[in-house]
This record gives structure tokens, sequence and C-alpha cells, in this order.
């Protein structure tokens, strides 16, 4: 859960008004949900903000982690992100989770696909992100008042959580909203050519391969093939990787267990991959 | 040799990746005896088995390619076809428009305008098929492979037709794909449909030009009949839709009839009190014979209409299309993918009454949500002496410290975790619409129409829901609604109704998570399943409209909703999954086996998808309200798990003990 460095710059190519929408919230410490497929560079985006934000600040160089991202799963407490007494020798003493981190330093907390976490996060995060901004800590007896340039964003995906899982309307109406989804081809070549090195020719083929396969979603996999997996078979394209078995690693075998599909998605290949 | 139904669901993959899964293609096997003939571009025919080749790979190949070439008539401008502005373009298309019914497709309207339609129809596919070639050539460049296999195929095919004349539509085949010499004077008009800026129209322009020359030199002019303009549809289908005009026009003969009668057994007032009361006696006879007789057509109607791909109340709802296998207890072997599943939101229809059917489970509410309260999870537990926790297990502490002491070594569980204990169940609720379920049920007491508030502002969670029925009480007594309906004797569909509600009232309060399915269809490809409450749902008012506007439709095909109602439960990823089929007869279709009569086909395909979902871990329950029930059932559900319900009005009830017993083991 350590936060990167972010330096250089990371990569990031806008698709609408997102990084004027994100810099006017932080502006104002609106905490932001990010929703968006799997892969479509949600947590890109975050980095890419943060390094953006770090620019305008003069004390960047105190802040060890600008950015503190928790990959939630069904396990997470609230006493995950919150801290909790750990033992030493005689003694138990208090150990900060990332959210209380956070809070103190005034970084900016990720807390990725939030809704898989356990439903007594979502209740700490409530008062962060109202007019308090506040975060009780029961253990301790602390009332922490978060730091001005702390900013919590959050994301999750609508389309394949668990219809079990689903933020609740209390939670989701306190943050902006902003959606994403898989860039356009023409702009998610650029994204694979930059990513990955990759020839203009093979990047649009794959962007053009992502668009047919992203059809075939209601079939068995709600999540299409994510602009990271595209990069990764043109990353293996690049080693001198046999242009259909670099796609069948990285893309076929990723994103179904059925065979149907999975030949459906070789025969596509077969049909519309150009001879380079 | 390979088989349509070997790839179908293949095929479908590959038609949705390419065209998007939007357009809902329907692809299918051509039986018809003429496929080159069709006004229809829209749907993907194929033949039901390639044997052109020795490998299978080679077979699919020309699948493939055949599949590629109808997604051209879509992706390169066929179906924009629009005969006015071909006429404006061609100006002999224009002297020569004849009229065509009200249904005929844009290309039907081409081909009417030649003296020898089919002729048209079958040389515009020739040409459409050679202009549209190059271009998914270009488009898909892995095609050509492909394209060579099937070549082969249409060699054998040219090898097969005694036609050989010079200008016979199979020797003008091979000539557009470059397997004979056409005849030049043909030739030199046909370039235009190989540049690259081509459109339909360019077909069109040298459809006239060919026509001409052939119906001049093969001196066919008169030999070929006019085949109509629905040859592509099939006759069983023309059949229907003519016999559904009759249906219609004799539902409004009734009308008419029902109200001359009335007119004349209108009571006079100037007669005496006796035979005013001999008259309205007659006249309620003769209106009830009359209304019973409407019914029954406006029900045969509503079926066929349905079949027929109209929706009953002119509306087309888009649906899904999943595939299923079928069990063949004959053969004891599965028929792959042979079952097409449509699945949509049931219809809600706004004008529906909804009053009287929530009216109906009022009375009951509080003590069903009082039996399921029972069921309820008991809240947070605490888990010690864990690795990772909440807080420290000091218990564990002691130990370890002791241990320490000791000088054993210790264990590194010393934290306690809370976890909520909660139901982790889903269900689906599967419901028969057969059109038996529009029977009345014998015996069955009158719906009491009490005038009660709006359903549309209420909410089924209220604890206090089942005290608003007081009309009095709210000041909402509805005079107009006191007048009593003409017929109040209950359908199985209303009693169906009425426990599924009931039921979805309490695991509303319950947590659980739970869906309700209608199923119904006429033939394997068309199962039909509304779906009038999905899981992520809520019990809204729109729930409950859906819930109301539920028709009986057609025939019972078991398994294939059996199978599906399982796919759905398995993406929950719950713990616990429940199934409950309510139905009314055993399991049947016009093709559920050898023939209609033979019910032990359906019988068996049920219980095969019924093992199904018990190997997938769900529990399945089939509650039904035909009285004949055991003899089926008792071959068809595992482990004995049904139910006969002698009496349809104690349905509600059984179904909350049923689900209850279930989910509780």
């Amino acid at each position: 859960m350590k936060g990167p460095q972010l330096n250089p710059e990371p990569y990031y190519l806008p698709l609408r008004d997102e990084i004027e929408i994100f810099q006017a919230a932080y502006d104002n410490r609106l905490p932001v949900l990010l929703k968006g497929p799997t892969g479509c560079g949600k947590t890109r985006f975050v980095e890419y903000m943060t390094w953006r934000i770090q620019q305008r600040r003069n004390d960047q160089n105190d802040l060890i982690n600008p950015l503190i991202t928790v990959s939630c799963h069904e396990d997470l407490s609230a006493t995950d992100l919150v801290g909790r007494f750990l033992l030493r020798q005689d003694e138990t003493y208090w150990q900060d989770g990332p959210l209380t981190t956070a809070v103190r330093n005034g970084s900016i907390c990720y807390l990725d696909e939030i809704v898989e976490a356990r439903k007594d996060t979502t209740v700490v995060i409530h008062s962060l992100t109202d007019h308090r901004r506040i975060l009780p800590i029961d253990k301790t007896g602390e009332f922490i008042e978060a730091h001005p340039d702390f900013l919590l964003v959050i994301s999750y995906n609508p389309g394949y959580q668990s219809i079990l899982k689903d933020l609740k309307p209390s939670t989701r109406q306190r943050f902006v909203s902003l959606v994403f989804d898989y860039p356009s081809p023409e702009r998610e070549t650029e994204i694979i050519q930059h990513e990955s090195g990759a020839s203009k020719e093979v990047s649009s083929a794959l962007a053009q391969l992502a668009v047919r396969i992203r059809n075939l979603q209601e079939h068995g996999f709600e999540e299409g093939v994510s602009t990271r997996l595209l990069i990764y078979t043109s990353e293996l394209i690049n080693n001198g990787i046999d242009h259909r078995r670099a796609i069948d690693t990285a893309i076929v075998q990723a994103v179904s267990d059925d065979h149907d599909i999975q030949q459906a998605i070789k025969d596509v290949v077969d049909v519309s991959w150009p001879s380079v | 040799m390979t088989q349509f139904v070997e790839l179908d669901r293949e095929l479908l993959f590959f038609v949705e990746a390419l065209e998007g899964p939007e357009h809902h293609l329907i692809i299918r096997e051509d039986n018809s005896s003429d496929s080159s003939n069709r006004g229809n571009y829209a749907d993907i025919l194929l033949p039901s088995s390639i044997q052109t080749h020795a490998t299978e790979n080679q077979n699919r190949a020309v699948y493939l390619w055949l599949v590629l070439q109808q997604l051209g008539f879509r992706q390169f401008g066929t179906l924009d076809f629009n005969y006015e502005t071909a006429s404006s373009l061609i100006p002999a298309l224009s002297r020569a428009t004849r009229s065509t019914g009200h249904r005929a497709t844009e290309l039907e309207k081409l081909f009417a305008a030649f003296e020898l339609p089919d002729l048209a129809s079958h040389l515009f596919q020739l040409l459409e098929t050679a202009r549209i070639e190059p271009l998914i050539l270009r488009t898909y460049p892995g095609s050509q492979r492909l394209r060579l296999a099937a070549q082969k195929l249409f060699k054998h095919q040219l090898d097969d037709q005694s036609h050989t004349g010079e200008y016979s539509l199979p020797r003008l085949q091979a000539g557009l794909r470059g397997l004979t010499e056409l005849p030049s004077v043909l030739t030199t008009t046909l370039q235009p449909i190989f540049r690259s800026s081509t459109t339909v129209y360019t077909t069109v322009a040298v459809l006239e030009d060919w026509y001409q020359h052939i119906v001049v030199q093969e001196e066919i002019k008169g030999n070929e009949p006019n085949m109509g303009l629905q040859d592509d549809m099939p006759i069983e289908m023309r059949q229907r839709m003519a016999r559904l005009d009759e249906l219609e026009q004799e539902l409004e003969q009734i009308d008419n009839h029902a109200f001359a009668t009335e007119l004349l057994f209108q009571p006079n007032e100037e007669s005496n009190a006796e035979a005013g009361q001999n008259l309205e006696g007659a006249l309620r006879e003769k209106s009830l014979e009359f209304l019973s007789e409407r019914d029954q057509m406006q029900r045969v109607i509503d079926v066929e209409r349905s079949t027929l791909g109209l929706a009953v109340l002119g509306r087309n709802r888009p649906s899904t299309k999943f595939h299923y296998h079928e069990w063949n207890f004959l053969t004891q072997s599965y028929l792959p993918n042979h079952c097409t599943v449509h699945q949509r939101p049931a219809h809600a229809d706004p004008n529906i009454d909804t009053a009287s059917l929530l009216n109906q489970i009022t009375p009951y509410i509080r003590q069903v949500r009082k039996q399921f309260e029972q069921l309820r999870p008991t809240g947070l537990r605490k888990m010690k002496h864990v690795i990772d926790g909440d807080d420290i297990d000091i218990d564990s502490l002691l130990t370890c410290r002791i241990d320490l002491k000791a000088g054993y070594s210790s264990d590194e569980r010393l934290f306690s975790r809370r976890v909520r204990t909660q139901r982790d169940v889903s269900a689906v609720l599967l419901v028969d619409l057969s059109a038996s379920t529009d029977d009345i049920v014998e015996d069955g007491e009158e719906i009491e129409d009490n005038a009660g508030p709006s359903d549309k502002n209420r909410d089924l969670r209220d604890p206090f829901f089942d005290d608003d029925d007081d009309p009095y009480l709210h000041g909402a007594l509805n005079f107009d609604s006191l007048e009593r309906p003409e017929d109040k004797r209950k359908r199985i569909l209303d009693i169906e109704r009425e426990a599924v509600l009931m039921l979805a009232t309490a695991l509303e309060d319950l947590g659980d998570l739970y869906a309700i399915f209608g199923f119904s269809g006429y033939g394997h490809d068309n199962v039909e399943i509304e779906v009038a409450k999905e899981f992520n749902q809520s019990l809204n008012p729109h729930v409950v409209n859906s819930l109301a506007s539920l028709k009986p439709m057609r025939s019972t095909r078991m398994g294939p909703a059996i199978r599906h109602a399982s796919w759905h439960l398995q993406n929950t990823g719950t713990a616990m999954k429940l199934l409950l089929v309510i139905s009314d007869g055993f399991p049947q279709d016009h093709d559920y086996g050898p023939d209609r009569s033979s019910h032990e086909y359906g019988i068996q395909d049920t219980a095969k998808a019924l093992q199904e979902a018990h190997m997938e871990g769900i529990q399945t329950f089939c509650v039904t309200v035909d009285r004949s029930g055991h003899d089926y059932l008792r071959k068809m559900c595992v482990d004995q798990r049904y139910l006969v319900i002698e009496e349809a009005k104690e349905l509600p009830f059984a179904l909350q003990k049923v689900y209850q017993q279930l989910s509780a083991s």
C-alpha cells in the first residue's frame, strides 16, 4: 500500500474533460468517484492527477507518499483502513492504517474497487466525505481532522461487480462521479503505441480487435478486453512472439474460458488481422 | 460432414463480435428449397450441413465465409436499399412499378417491378454477392482462405446442376466467381460493380441490364410463374398469418353480434315487471355465452399474434438470446444448443389493475412476515483466535504469553474479528405462463375487488401496509370501483401471481436475493423468459405492474427454462441457491418429443435439467396445481422434491412453507 513516487510524469491521454473536472474537485476538496470497467485507465488517471497536483504544490518534497492506493478485497475491514493495535514484545502500540496516514499527511487516498470491501469501510469514509472532513478512531478515541490537502478518491466497476454488491446511495451521493469507458479505437491505438512502442499498424489492429471482442461482453464475460491486455499483447509482439500466439495468450485465454467464445475470437482474429 | 448445430453457438459469437450485439441478428438453418431466392437479407441463413471438404476445419471455413457474405449485405449497404431512390436513379424501374402488399420489403418492391420477380431476385443476389465480395476481402484481409474453401462448394453446386445453358443461373453464378466464362454481352456491363465506390444501386443498374439481356437471349419470358412476394417466408408462417386475419375478423363479428343482442334484449320500461325479469335473465345468459366465446377467441388470437412475432400490445420488446442443450432420451444424448431462450423484460402494462392483486394479498402479509422473521440472520458474531482482525484477542494473548514463559512455541493467532452472519441465499421463482394457466380455477373464490388506496404509491415494505386498506379511514373510497367485474372467477395465473407476490413481499424483508421469471414458448428455438423482477431490483410498483401484466402465452418447455434460471442462479455467487418452479401441468411443446401427444420426452428433458441444476448445487422444487401431477413429478424431480396442490387457492401458503424449509436447510 505504499504510494508511487510519480516521477517522471505518468502517461495519460485524456478522453474527455476528466482532468478539468478532477482538478476542480480537488481545488474544492470534493471527493471523487471513478466508475468504469477493468483496465480502462482509472488508476493511471489518479496517478496522473496526483502528479499534476504535486507540480502545483510548493511542499512536494515533504510528502513521501502523495498517493496511497488501497486495492479493496472482500476481507478488507474498517480496521484495515483506519489502523489497529499491534503487539511488540511486552506492549501494544497503535499502527495507523493507510487511510489514517493519508488523512494525517494530506495524501490522496485511492480506494480501488471499494464495493469489494466489507460494509463497515463505507461508514468510516462518510465523515471524511462531507463538510466535517474528520476521521473518528474509536479505539484510540481520536477525531482526526483531515489535512487540508487530503482527498479521497474511490473507484468501482458497475459492470462486473456481483449484483450482491453495490454502493449505497448514501455513500454514492457524497462523491463527484467521473465515468470512464474504453477509449475510441483511434485513442486506444495511440495509447497502445505509446505504452508498448508497437507500430501503428499493430496498435490499430489491436484496437479494432478490442472493439469486436467487447461486442461479446454479454456472453459469459461481463468485462471486455482491457486496454491493459492490449498493451501486454503488443509488448509480446514487440518481443518477437507470433502475432496470433500473442493474441491467444494475452487476450483470448484471458477474457473467457468458454471454448465457443474463444473459437469465435480466434476466427475474428483470423479474418480481420492484417498480414503485417 | 460438418453440421450447423455443432457450430451455431460459435458462429453466433462470431457474428456478434463483428456486428455488435445490439442488432440481434438471427442466425438459423436454411430449410427452404431455394436459398438463392430471398427478399429478406436481414437474417443469416446457413445450410444444415456442409460436406464439401474432408476436414471439419475446411468445412468450418466454408460456414464462416457464408456468414461473412451475408454480413456483407448489412455492412456494405444492401439493407439500405430504398425503392424510391432506385426508381429515381433508374427510370426503367419507375415505369414498371407494380403494387405490392404493405408487408413487402424495399427489395421485394424492386423485384415486383420486373415481370419475372423470381428471376430478378436470383440475379440480384448473384450480382450483389459479386459486388460485396471484394469489399469483404478488403475489410477482412484474412478471409481469402475462407473464400478459397467456399469456392469448392460453389464448384460442387455447379457440377450438381442439370442446367448447363449459357444464361442459366448456376452458370452465371460460376461465371461471377471466376469458375467459368461469362457471356461477353454481360461482362461489358458488369464492370461498375467491381469499383471501390459501389453501392447497392450500382447492382440494381447492372441487374436491370442483365435482366433484359437474359430474358431476350433465353426467351424464357412467360415460362416462370410469379411466385408472389412472400416466398422467403416459410409456408407455415404465411398460413398462420392468414389464419390470424380470419380470427380477428371472427372476433369483430362476435363483438358486433353481442352488441346487437344487447340491443335486442333491451328491457322496455313500459312492459310489465315479469316480462322484464325474463328478458333480463335471457340477456344475462346470452351475454355470458358471448363473453365466453369472445374470451376464448381473444386468447387464441393473442397466442397466434405472439407466436408470429407480433407483440400482443403492438410492441416488440428487445430480447437477449441464450442457447441451451436439450436431452434426447430416445438417443440418450444431448442435442447441442438445440434450444434458444429469448429473455426479455416483462411488459409492464400501465393500464393494468394492480389494486385487486394487492388487495388479495394484503390480509395475509402480516402473518407471512411473522413467519419469515424466524429466518432472519442473528447479526454480528465475534470470531476469536484469528491471525488478523480488528482487536487483540485477550484469551489468545494470555495463552501465548503462558506458552512463551513455559518455553513452548507460541501461536500467532492473537486477534479477534467481527463477522456478520447473514443469509446468503438467492432464489428464482419460475412461473409457468402456458396457455392453460388461463383456465378458471375450479371452486375458485371470487375476486374481492375492494376499493382500496391506489397501489401506485403503496410501499410493500411498509409495516403498516396491511392496515391501509380501510377506505373510510383513508378517505379513498371509490364508488366507481364498487361495481363488480363481469367475471370474477380466478384463473390459475391469478393464483400463481398472488402466491409469487406474497412470497416476494416476505423475501424483501428477509433480504434474500430473488428474481421472478415467467416462461413459455413455442418450439425449441422460441422459448420465452419474461423477467418480472431481476435480482438487483427491489419490489417496487413497476415490478408489481410487470407481475400483474403477465399473460398466459403458449407451451410449457420446461427444460430450457430451468437451465436458464440455473445459469442466472450460478451467476449470483451466493452460498445457497433455490429454484422454485410453479406450474399447472406437465412439460409440453409442439416439438418437444417425437409427437405432441408424447409427454415422456419433455418429462425426461425436464428431469435432466433439474438433475443438472442439482449437480450445480442448486436446490430445486416443483410446485404444481395439477392434481394428476404425482404421475410425472415423481419421475421428474430430484429426491421427490415436489408438491402437488389439491386446491389452487392453497398455493400461496404452500409456496411459503416450501421456501422456508428449503432455505433453512
